[in-house]
């Protein structure tokens, strides 16, 4: 039996058709002559607007897994669906925020926001956003000039937030974008994405190996398994937003995580 | 601890002139206390006085008011040898530092003939090419193509691949990546083999004009040497110094004027 065919799957509520789609999504790579198979059979549906937290530990494939969705790696069997099209390398309709600092150094903040603006393939009426009020509401207004290299890690992924936003790209694909902050600064960017994924209604597939940050975030969390990585469970998180970690709620949801992603 | 010989903010344009300052003085006071004899290290006022006539002519002799048309010929080939060395080091580089076979490739050929000293083409190049712009063009280009293709690869293979996947996300293939992401990207390095490119130039294009060539700041040396004038001979170095200096200079200008990546990337 196909292992992902036992992981229980969401329905959409009626009329919300299913945004983001993987179905039995594999990849293997080569190493040193033999084959390591990084993903099996992973699948998943999200719905427009819904945010989607990937949980799992180091190396057990959610960051290839994003690459795969994002069209940097091809999937080696299964398909990566958009609105029900099939994904064929990288495009500005799923945009990723990095872990680490992918900013371009030789621009100005300003000028790593509006990049992808010049390029951008001309396929819709939209008018010209307006770069300025998004790098407001991202917090960088008085860095708009600065230099990547001038700026603080936690600006630096302000600005990776602010220069995919900035196409409205359908899909947000986040890799621990936030994982080498501290943890007030980590805090601060939470808060902040969820404040703008609220007021646009991204659909967001957010990779992370902290538990809290996935409580913290997402509608759903899909708990990922090692070697190979396949979705093992999936708990939706029904809290109300903001949302404390206080709570006996979210501290029996987290318990529940810690058990299951500690098997 | 306090930096050995640091300027406060308003002074440190003085720094580079430090050492030659310092070179110069001891040089002059050499001379005066005679501790040298004058062929070995001919006196500063005897170089100053050849370096003034040999700038600005007035007084009879073979080096007279030779320099503007030295200079001149010096620096097209100069010019047009590192033209052609850029013209074929970057493109290439490119190549070899984003295709790993490109770079397979060329390695043994490039890196043999990388190690075939100069010297050894100047019989074959002036067989070819005569004596004359064109073998110093050859010599030079050879010389400078080196170091240029060495740092485009290497500044080209160490680029993030995070910018090359986030340049596509955000629409940028091909040759738009090419511009916009691989040399911008690797402009740093670019920019070193450039200037190592340029300096050794100059060092070819003596090379090249020792072939007999009348004109350039090499054949003027060469003709101090044939005629014994060892004051020409250090005037001819210091000038080709100078010179040198002030186009690196010109190149880095040059760049960071062109490219926003030459002087943002450089702290």
């Amino acid at each position: 039996m196909n292992p992902s065919e036992s992981v229980p799957q969401e329905k959409p509520e009626e009329g919300r058709p299913f945004h983001l789609e993987g179905i039995a999504l594999g990849r293997t790579f080569r190493v040193n002559g033999g084959s390591l198979q990084v993903l099996e059979g992973v699948r998943f549906r999200i719905s427009t607007g819904e945010f989607v937290c990937i949980l799992g530990r180091s190396g057990c494939g959610k960051t290839t897994l994003l690459k795969v969705v994002a069209g940097f790696l091809s999937p080696s069997s299964g398909r990566v669906l958009i609105n029900g099209r099939d994904v064929r390398g990288p495009g500005s309709d799923r945009c990723v925020v990095f872990q680490e600092d992918a900013l371009f150094p030789w621009l100005t903040v300003k000028e790593n926001v509006t990049f992808g603006l010049r390029y951008r393939k001309k396929d819709g009426p939209r008018g010209l956003p307006d770069v300025d009020r998004l790098i407001e509401s991202v917090g960088l207004a008085r860095f708009k000039d600065y230099l990547p290299r001038e700026i603080s890690g936690g600006m630096k992924q302000r600005v990776a937030l602010a220069r995919v936003l900035v196409l409205h790209p359908e899909v947000l694909l986040m890799d621990e974008p936030f994982a080498s902050l501290d943890s007030q600064t980590r805090r601060e960017m939470q808060e902040l994405l969820i404040a703008l994924w609220e007021q646009t209604g991204h659909t967001v597939l957010f990779v992370t190996h902290d538990i809290e940050e996935a409580l913290l975030l997402a509608d759903r969390v899909l708990v990922m398994d090692k070697s190979p990585g396949r979705i093992r469970e999936e708990i939706p998180v029904a809290l109300p937003r903001p949302r404390k970690p206080e709570t006996a709620e979210f501290l029996g949801l987290k318990r529940k995580l810690l058990e299951t992603i500690g098997d | 601890m306090k930096a050995f010989l640091k300027f406060p903010n308003d002074w440190r344009w003085m720094e580079p002139w430090v050492l030659p300052g310092l070179l110069v003085l001891v040089w002059a006071v050499c001379g005066q206390a005679g501790l040298a004899p004058d062929y070995l290290i001919p006196r500063i006022q005897e170089v100053g006085k050849t370096a003034w006539h040999y700038v600005a002519g007035g007084s009879p002799g073979p080096f007279a008011g030779r320099f503007l048309t030295d200079l001149k010929a010096s620096l097209l080939r100069v010019g047009g040898g590192f033209a052609l060395a850029v013209v074929l080091g970057i493109p290439l580089g490119v190549l070899s530092g984003r295709f790993a076979w490109v770079n397979r490739g060329f390695s043994n050929l490039i890196h043999g003939l990388r190690a075939v000293p100069g010297i050894t083409w100047l019989p074959l190049a002036v067989v070819w090419f005569g004596v004359g712009m064109k073998t110093t063009l050859f010599l030079v280009a050879m010389a400078a193509f080196f170091p240029i293709y060495m740092n485009t690869v290497e500044g080209v293979r160490r680029i993030n691949p995070l910018w090359i996947d986030a340049g596509a996300m955000l629409g940028v293939t091909g040759a738009g990546a090419l511009f916009r992401i691989l040399l911008p990207g690797a402009m740093p390095t670019i920019v070193a083999g450039l200037r190592l490119g340029l300096g050794i130039s100059w060092a070819y294009l003596v090379l090249g004009e020792l072939t007999g060539v009348p004109d350039g700041l090499g054949a003027a040396v060469m003709d101090a040497r044939m005629l014994g004038r060892v004051d020409m001979i250090v005037v001819g170095m210091i000038l080709i110094a100078v010179i040198g200096r002030s186009t690196d200079r010109l190149l880095v200008g040059m760049l960071k004027c062109l490219f926003k990546s030459a002087g943002r990337m450089s702290s």
